[in-house]
C-alpha cells in the first residue's frame, strides 16, 4: 500500500483572532445600555465603578460610541469570577435594579436575576386587560409589589410588560408563583394569604 | 438909751425869774443819779456867760438821763404804749400829782425842745410858748403813762394764757385751735361761772343782743364774711336756712332775733367750737341764761356730774328702745334704706361662685415665667400616642408578615441581617451543651450583658424580698417565637428512634378553637341541629349580601349587559325563572312558514299574551308567597 502524501487538504477557514483574545487571560464583558438608561447610568457611575474598582479589582469603561459598558480584567484581578459577578451587577442595574440592590450581586454568591414578559405567562392579555394585569401587580402606590419583595426578600422590577426578580432562587420562585398569580387574575388578597403561609415556612428554611 | 434901760431891766428880770426856776427845781425835784449841779443859781454880780455855764453843769447830764428814760419808755418790751384820748378834765388833781413828778423830766425835755427851737422863735416869745407846751405835752405824755401802767397792773393771767404754751395738733385751723379749747375747758370747769356786773368785764359767750337797727347786719355776718375758703357742707345748709329765715324775716323786728332757732344760734361759736350745740341754744335768750346761771350757782359739782351722767343715760336708753337702724333690722329692701347706703356699707357675703382670675399684670408675668421655665427644661405636656398591647399571641399571626410598604432596607442590607442572624444562632447552638436546655431567646449575648443581667436579678430579688413580695408584677407579654407546624421529630431528635406524628404546633394554633363541648351527629339534639342551621344560614345571608353588594357596585360602573355578570345573572335567573313557572319561554315549533306579515304579527301577538297571562298567574302566586312571614320575625 502506498503512503500517499497528504494531498492539500481544506483547512478550515479560522478568521483572525481579535485582539482582545490574543492577551494573556484578559476577559473583556461588554454590556450594551438603551437609552433610557443612559441618564440613571450617568447619574450613578461613580457608585458603579467604586464597588467594581476596588473590590473586584476590575477596570471598567463605558464606550460612548457603541453606548456599552465594557469590563477588563488586569493584572490585580485576584478571581477571574468577578468579571462575571461585575457583568451581572451592571446588567441589573442596566435591568432597572438600583445600585444598593445590585450590589447584593457582588456581595453574595446564589443571588440571581430572573426576567420574564406578562405575554409568557398569559398570551391572551391584549390591550386594557394587559393594562389592568400590570395595575394589579403593582397594586395601588405599588403595594402590592412591595408586599411581594418585602415578604420574600427579592426585589421585583415592573418595566412595563418585562418583570425582572433579583434575588435568592428560592425567593424568586416564591416571588414568581405570587406574580403569575396575580397576572392570571387573582385578587391581591389572595395572593397575600398565600404569600404569608409561603413566607413563614421559607422563613425557616434560609 | 431907753432901749438900753428896757434890756437891762429885762435882762434883770430874766435873770431873776431863771433864779427862781432853778432853785425850786433843784429842791424840789431831783433827777436820780444826778450829781456835780449847783444847789443854786447865783445870779449876783455874775456874768450872762457865767449864768450860762452854771445852767448847763446842770443841763448836761440831766439830759442824759432824761434821754435814757425816754428811750426805755418809748421801747417798753411787754408794755404795749397805746395813746388813747383819756379826757383831760377829769382828774385835775391825779394830773398835778403825776405832773409834779415827772415835771423834772418834762421840764428838762421842754427845755430841749425849747432849745431846739430858736433859730426859729424869739427869746421873748419862748418863756410862754415853753411853758404852755411843756404844760400841754406833759400832760399827754402822763396820760400815756398812766394808761400803760395800768395795762401792766391788771391781771395778768389773760395774757400768759393766751400767748402762753398753747398745744398744737393736726387738726388746728385758722379759726379753731385745739389747744385753745381745752384751755377754756379747764378755765370753765375751775371756775365758778360768775356773772361780773362790772362793765368793764364782758361775757364773751353771750350773745350780744344790740337794740339798734344798724348792728343787725353786724349780727347777721356769716362764716363767709370772716373767712375765705368753702364752708362744709353741715354749715352749707345750715347758713341756707339762714338765709332764708332772714329773706323771710326781712324787716322784721329785733325781738324775733330773740327767737332764734337752733340753726341760727351759735355763729361766732362756730367759728371757734361748737362745743354743746345744742345746749348753747338756751344761752341765746338772755332770760333763760340768767335763769339757768342763777340755778347753777346753787348746785355742787357733784350734782353737775350727776346732772351730766343721767342725761348720758337717757340718750342711751332712748337709743335702745327707739327702733333700730336698718342696718341692724333683719332683709332691707330698697324702700326701707336711704338711697345709696349701701354704697357707704361694708359689706360681708359669700361668694358661691368661683371668681374669674383677675388678669393682672403679675398674673401674666407668673404664667410666661412658668411657660419660658418648661421651655428651657423641655417638660412639654404633648400627648403620648397610645399604643395597644398585644395579649393575644395570634394578634402576631396578622401582623408579622405583610408590610406594604417600600423597605427601607436594601437587599444587600436584608441579606447582611439574615447572614449575621443565622451566624449567632449556629454560635448559640454551637455553645449549647444538649438539644434539651432551655434556649436563649436572646440571640447574641455579650459577656458584660449577662453579667449584668444576674447582678440585676439578684437586686430585684432582694428588693422584692425587702418590701415583702407585695408589689404588682410586670404584665405578662407575649412572647414571640416562630415556630412552624414541621412534625416534631424533626426538630427534637437526631436520630428517629420512634416514629410519631406530633407536630410542634398545638391543635388550637392550626384551627380556631370551638366554643363549648364537641358533639357528633348522632349526639346532636334538636336545638343543636337548629342551631348549626341557623349559624350555616346566617353565614349565608351575609355571603349573599357581599354578593349583591359588588354587583351593584359592578351595575353602577357598567350598566346594562354591558359585562358579562351582568350577562350571566340575566341567564341564570331566567333558568330560575322557568324552573319555578313564572316565565315560560316561547317555544318556536313553527313547522309552517308564514307567508304573509299580517299571519306572522298575529301569531306573534298571541304568543305574546299568552305569555304574558302565565306570567301574571306566576307573579300572584309570588305575592301570596312573599306575604308569609318567618317565624323567627314573631320571635321576641
Amino acid at each position: 500500500m502506498e503512503v500517499s502524501e497528504e494531498t492539500a487538504v481544506d483547512r478550515p477557514a479560522f478568521p483572525p483572532i481579535k485582539r482582545e483574545k490574543l492577551e494573556n487571560g484578559v476577559e473583556i464583558r461588554k454590556i450594551s445600555v438603551p437609552a433610557h438608561r443612559y441618564s440613571p447610568l450617568k447619574e450613578n457611575w461613580m457608585k458603579l465603578f467604586t464597588p467594581i474598582v476596588e473590590h473586584l479589582h476590575l477596570q471598567i469603561r463605558f464606550n460612548l460610541k457603541n453606548r456599552q459598558v465594557e469590563l477588563r480584567t488586569c493584572k490585580d484581578t485576584k478571581d477571574i469570577a468577578n468579571v462575571q459577578k461585575a457583568a451581572d451587577f451592571v446588567k441589573a442595574f442596566i435591568c432597572g435594579f438600583e445600585v444598593e440592590d445590585a450590589l447584593a450581586l457582588i456581595r453574595l454568591d446564589d443571588l440571581f436575576v430572573d426576567s420574564f414578559e406578562i405575554k409568557d405567562v398569559k398570551s391572551s392579555l391584549k390591550g386594557d386587560h394587559l393594562n389592568r394585569a400590570i395595575g394589579r401587580l403593582a397594586g395601588k402606590g405599588g403595594r402590592t409589589k412591595f408586599t411581594i419583595e418585602n415578604v420574600t426578600k427579592t426585589r421585583i422590577v415592573l418595566a412595563d410588560q418585562k418583570i425582572h426578580i433579583l434575588g435568592s432562587y428560592q425567593n424568586i420562585q416564591i416571588a414568581k408563583r405570587a406574580i403569575c398569580n396575580l397576572i392570571l387574575g387573582s385578587p391581591p388578597s389572595k395572593v397575600y394569604g398565600n404569600l404569608r403561609a409561603v413566607a413563614s415556612r421559607s422563613s425557616d428554611r434560609f | 438909751m431907753a432901749l438900753n434901760d428896757e434890756s437891762a431891766a429885762a435882762n434883770t428880770k430874766f435873770k431873776a425869774i431863771t433864779k427862781d426856776l432853778y432853785d425850786s427845781v433843784n429842791r424840789n425835784f431831783t433827777l436820780q443819779g444826778l450829781t456835780g449841779s449847783l444847789p443854786e443859781l447865783y445870779t449876783e454880780g455874775f456874768d450872762e456867760e457865767q449864768i450860762w455855764q452854771q445852767l448847763e453843769l446842770h443841763n448836761e447830764p440831766s439830759f442824759k438821763i432824761l434821754m435814757k428814760n425816754v428811750a426805755k419808755l418809748l421801747t417798753g418790751k411787754d408794755k404795749k404804749l397805746s395813746f388813747y384820748k383819756v379826757e383831760v378834765q377829769t382828774d385835775d388833781e391825779e394830773q398835778e400829782e403825776n405832773g409834779l413828778e415827772n415835771e423834772e423830766d418834762k421840764d428838762s425835755v421842754a427845755s430841749d425842745l425849747s432849745f431846739q427851737l430858736p433859730s426859729d422863735s424869739d427869746n421873748e416869745n419862748e418863756d410862754g410858748d415853753d411853758s404852755d407846751l411843756d404844760e400841754t405835752d406833759a400832760l399827754k405824755f402822763d396820760e400815756y403813762k398812766m394808761l400803760d401802767e395800768e395795762r401792766e397792773e391788771r391781771p395778768k393771767k389773760n395774757r400768759e394764757q393766751s400767748m402762753g404754751k398753747i398745744r398744737k395738733t393736726e387738726v388746728d385751723d385758722e379759726f379753731f385751735k385745739v389747744g385753745e379749747m381745752e384751755k377754756f375747758l379747764e378755765k370753765e370747769e375751775a371756775e365758778k361761772p360768775v356773772k361780773d356786773d362790772d362793765e368793764d368785764s364782758i361775757d364773751y359767750f353771750e350773745d350780744v343782743l344790740s337794740d339798734d337797727d344798724e348792728n343787725e347786719a353786724a349780727v347777721k355776718a356769716k362764716y363767709k364774711d370772716f373767712f375765705r375758703g368753702s364752708i362744709p357742707a353741715g354749715d352749707q345748709q345750715q347758713e341756707m336756712d339762714e338765709e332764708d329765715e332772714d329773706l323771710e324775716e326781712g324787716d322784721e323786728e329785733m325781738e324775733d332775733e330773740e327767737e332764734l332757732d337752733d340753726d341760727d344760734e351759735p355763729r361766732e361759736k362756730r367759728v371757734k367750737f361748737d362745743l354743746n350745740g345744742s345746749d348753747s341754744s338756751d344761752e341765746d335768750e338772755s332770760d333763760t341764761s340768767n335763769d339757768n346761771l342763777t340755778k347753777s350757782e346753787g348746785k355742787s359739782s357733784y350734782e353737775l356730774r350727776q346732772e351730766r351722767l343721767k342725761a348720758k343715760i337717757q340718750e342711751l336708753e332712748d337709743e335702745a328702745v327707739a327702733p333700730k337702724p336698718w342696718q341692724l333690722m333683719g332683709e332691707t329692701k330698697a324702700e326701707l334704706r336711704p338711697d345709696n347706703a349701701l354704697l357707704e356699707e361694708d359689706l360681708f357675703f359669700d361668694h358661691t361662685t368661683r371668681q374669674a382670675p383677675v388678669i393682672t399684670e403679675e398674673t401674666t408675668k407668673t404664667l410666661e415665667e412658668i411657660i419660658r421655665q418648661r421651655i428651657k427644661d423641655q417638660a412639654f405636656d404633648d400627648v403620648e400616642r397610645k399604643i395597644k398591647p398585644v395579649y393575644d399571641p395570634t394578634e402576631f399571626k396578622k401582623k408579622l408578615v405583610l408590610d406594604q410598604e417600600k423597605s427601607k432596607f436594601s437587599l444587600a442590607e436584608i441579606y447582611e441581617q439574615e447572614f449575621l442572624k443565622q451566624q449567632e444562632t449556629q454560635k448559640a447552638e454551637a455553645k449549647s451543651s444538649s438539644l434539651a436546655d432551655v434556649p436563649n431567646d436572646e440571640a447574641s449575648e455579650d459577656q458584660n450583658r449577662a453579667a449584668l443581667r444576674k447582678r440585676m436579678a439578684t437586686v430585684f430579688a432582694k428588693l422584692d424580698a425587702l418590701c415583702n413580695f407585695s408589689y404588682t408584677p410586670r404584665a405578662p407579654e407575649p412572647d414571640v417565637k416562630i415556630v412552624s407546624n414541621m412534625p416534631s421529630i424533626v426538630m427534637e431528635e437526631i436520630a428517629p428512634v420512634t416514629v410519631s406524628d406530633a407536630n410542634l404546633l398545638a391543635p388550637q394554633e392550626v384551627q380556631d378553637p370551638t366554643r363549648g363541648v364537641l358533639k357528633g351527629t348522632t349526639e346532636k339534639a334538636k336545638t343543636d341541629r337548629l342551631r348549626e342551621r341557623r349559624k350555616k344560614k346566617s353565614a349565608q345571608r351575609v355571603r349573599h349580601k357581599e354578593r349583591e353588594r359588588t354587583e351593584k357596585a359592578v351595575d353602577k360602573a357598567n350598566p346594562g349587559l354591558g359585562n358579562k355578570h351582568a350577562k350571566a345573572r340575566v341567564l341564570h335567573n331566567l333558568q330560575k325563572a322557568e324552573k319555578e313557572g313564572t316565565v315560560s319561554l316561547i317555544k318556536d315549533n313553527r313547522t309552517k312558514a308564514t307567508k304573509s306579515s299580517t299571519a306572522f304579527f298575529k301569531q306573534l301577538q298571541e304568543d305574546v299574551s299568552a305569555s304574558v297571562d302565565a306570567v301574571r298567574q306566576g307573579k300572584q302566586k309570588t305575592n301570596l308567597k312573599n306575604k308569609r312571614s318567618t317565624g323567627s320575625q314573631f320571635k321576641l
